[in-house]
């Protein structure tokens, strides 16, 4: 007890200065506007450093979710984009209707160096995919669904020697179909474009909406070089495939809702 | 003693009055706003020397309210007058003569010389503005404004305390 009060005498002082300066900062930060939002700022400088760091991690681990989310809103663009399309350069009586509609998934697996190569999606049946789909990403196309599971789709991708889709040259009526002769993964085989077609190495190859698979327009590639087959009567025309198939992460499904109706005819015909 | 006790509690009425009533109206303005005229921390540098320091401590507390009443700024003026406080003991430690203090003397020009009188202002007038603008910014964002106000202040209330120093020069 005796050593206490001899301590207290002893730094009494510094004792008190502390008290009184705790005080002193405590009305200071009360009765102050000014000095009160910068000890709230600064105290927030810290608290918001933590925030922003959980707030990263919690960012990271929500990302397949937010992706998802962006995803759908992508496709949701995409198919206003392309209804509207066909809206305007087609002649579609009933402006109300929309013919496509698009689903956004992202991808589970992909070949790209073999000469039938496959990409898999993560969503199937169950989030309404099918097989016959055409399969797009931002860039250009990528395939055509060809099996589908409850949660998996397999898409013979256009670097599938088997694979054959409809093009045509943009702005032009000439149309042939896009191959793949299984070497370079940037370039693309157009064929059976006729031989009196007249174009430019740079031009631009689209969808031509032929088939009910892809809509009309969807852009394919640039003519990167050509020459006339043996036969003679049409050309051969390489094509620099805007597809980046080692990059492809995002796709989008492009369902056509008068595929049946496309189909039920296509068949009457043949039969 | 109770002689003295009124003799400062005179004192610490002239400071405040002086303070509040002329110096905190002078208003340089324009790009001069860094000027600011401090005379009230004579009082805690002319307190008797034998005041104890607990008691040095609580007097310039109450010296900073009694300015904060009067400045609007809870708190501010405090602290700044109880660092001041706190530190006139090392200072009058640092600046002791040779011979020592006489405990009975009051710190006056008279008594210790103007420049032992005109070096402890400095020092411990220049410690109180250091406190009172890093505490009245309260951060250290604002070190600019912060430096140059205290080099400004320290000017102008340098030279106040002084010719308050000589204008109230007792002699015993």
């Amino acid at each position: 007890m005796k050593n206490l009060i001899l301590f207290l005498v002893k730094y009494g002082s510094f004792f008190l200065f502390i008290f009184f300066q705790l005080i002193c900062f405590y009305l200071i930060v009360n009765y102050n506007q000014k000095q009160k939002s910068i000890y709230v700022n600064s105290s927030n400088l810290f608290a918001g450093y933590i925030t922003q760091k959980s707030q990263q991690i919690f960012n990271f681990m929500n990302l397949d979710k937010e992706n998802e989310a962006l995803r759908k809103e992508n496709s949701k663009l995409l198919q206003t984009i392309i209804n509207n399309n066909i809206k305007r350069y087609g002649n579609d009586r009933d402006t109300t209707f929309n013919r496509y509609v698009v689903i956004g998934s992202n991808i589970c697996g992909k070949t790209t160096n073999v000469r039938n190569n496959f990409v898999t999606l993560c969503k199937g049946l169950n989030d309404g995919l099918m097989p016959g789909m055409g399969v797009i990403d931002d860039k250009g196309i990528v395939g055509i669904i060809k099996d589908v599971s409850a949660h998996y789709a397999s898409v013979v991708s256009i670097l599938h020697t088997q694979s054959r889709i409809s093009v045509a040259l943009k702005n032009q009526n000439h149309h042939g179909y896009l191959e793949w002769d299984g070497n370079n993964q940037k370039i693309g085989i157009v064929k059976a474009i006729q031989k009196y077609a007249s174009f430019n190495i740079g031009d631009t190859v689209v969808t031509s909406g032929y088939s009910t698979v892809f809509p009309k327009g969807l852009p394919v590639g640039t003519i990167d070089g050509f020459k006339i087959e043996p036969s003679g009567e049409t050309f051969r025309i390489e094509v620099d495939l805007f597809s980046d198939f080692s990059s492809i992460d995002d796709v989008y499904i492009v369902e056509s809702l008068l595929k049946e109706e496309f189909q039920t005819l296509k068949n009457e015909e043949d039969e | 003693m109770s002689n003295l006790i009124t003799k400062n509690i005179f004192r610490f009425v002239l400071i405040v009055l002086v303070q509040v009533v002329l110096l905190s109206r002078i208003d340089i303005g324009g790009s001069l706003n860094y000027f600011h005229f401090f005379l009230y921390p004579i009082f805690i540098l002319f307190l008797p020397l034998k005041t104890q320091r607990v008691v040095t401590i609580v007097l310039a507390f109450i010296l900073g309210i009694t300015l904060d009443f009067f400045y609007n700024s809870p708190g501010v003026h405090a602290s700044a007058c109880l660092f001041t406080g706190f530190c006139r003991t090392y200072v009058l430690r640092i600046l002791e003569p040779v011979e020592g203090y006489n405990k009975d003397h009051n710190l006056s020009i008279y008594k210790m010389g103007l420049v032992w009188i005109a070096s402890y202002t400095a020092v411990l007038l220049l410690l109180h503005l250091i406190w009172y603008f890093s505490v009245e910014a309260f951060s250290f964002i604002y070190i600019k404004e912060i430096t140059l106000s205290i080099i400004f202040s320290f000017i102008s209330s340098y030279v106040v305390i002084l010719l308050f120093l000589l204008i109230f020069n007792p002699k015993q």
